[in-house]
């Protein structure tokens, strides 16, 4: 799954524990979404592109690769 | 929505406690040999049977030395609790690390324990077992606390 999560990070001139705060989760969990490494739940999700005032397809896309279930 | 069961965080010291009390209950009676007297005791049994013995009996009254299963007791319930409580900031990746942790764990601590069954014999086996009794939970929390180093570690890099 591809986020821009980062980017509008920077458009809000949030901090990744500002962020973090705001959406009650660790530090670490707003760092491995933005590298890749973690995806997130959908309340979570939701709550993120609340926070930033976007439809959730604005912020997390699906790729290609997400379809593979079998990987 | 669904909590996960752990221990609150102020329970993981008194689990370093009960470790370290397990650790002490081991160590205490080989430096002094009279203070494994103090864990003899009668006690009740479901079930007991001798090393040597044929017989198995049911629900009955014996005499026994509880120091292995003191050291036993402390140490897993211990540990139980320091493995198992949450930690100060818990939320979802904190949750997943952790079971990416405890199968790490399982499958490594399961792994060995097949390939002893065709190398260790007799009473080595036997400690491969009792050893077995505690070596989940130490996998386990070594590679979660190492899960949380590495996390920490990215974001002070990044």
């Amino acid at each position: 799954m591809r986020n821009s999560v980062r980017v509008e990070r920077a458009i809000h001139q949030l901090t990744q524990e500002e962020l973090a705060s705001k959406v009650d989760v660790t530090r670490q969990t707003i760092h491995a979404l933005e590298t890749g490494k973690y995806v997130p739940s959908t309340v979570l999700a939701l709550k993120i592109a609340a926070v930033f005032g976007k439809p959730l397809e604005a912020i997390f896309q699906l790729e290609p690769t997400d379809w593979d279930t079998t990987r | 929505m669904k909590t996960t069961p752990l221990f609150p965080y102020s329970f993981r010291r008194p689990g370093w406690v009960l470790v370290t009390l397990g650790m002490l209950t081991a160590i205490l009676p080989i430096l002094f040999p009279t203070l494994g007297d103090l864990f003899d005791a009668r006690i009740p049994a479901l079930v007991a049977e001798g090393f040597m013995d044929d017989r198995r009996d049911w629900l009955v009254i014996i005499e026994n030395n509880l120091q292995d299963e003191s050291i036993a007791f402390l140490v897993i319930l211990g540990g139980l609790l320091v493995c198992f409580s949450r930690e100060k900031q818990e939320d979802e990746f904190i949750a997943r690390l952790r079971l990416d942790a405890l199968l790490w764990a399982t499958y490594i601590n399961y792994g060995l324990l097949l390939v002893a069954l065709f190398t260790v014999y007799e009473l080595s086996f036997f400690y491969i077992m009792v050893a077995n009794l505690f070596t989940l939970l130490f996998m386990f929390y070594i590679r979660f606390r190492y899960l949380l180093m590495i996390t920490r570690k990215q974001i002070d890099h990044a």
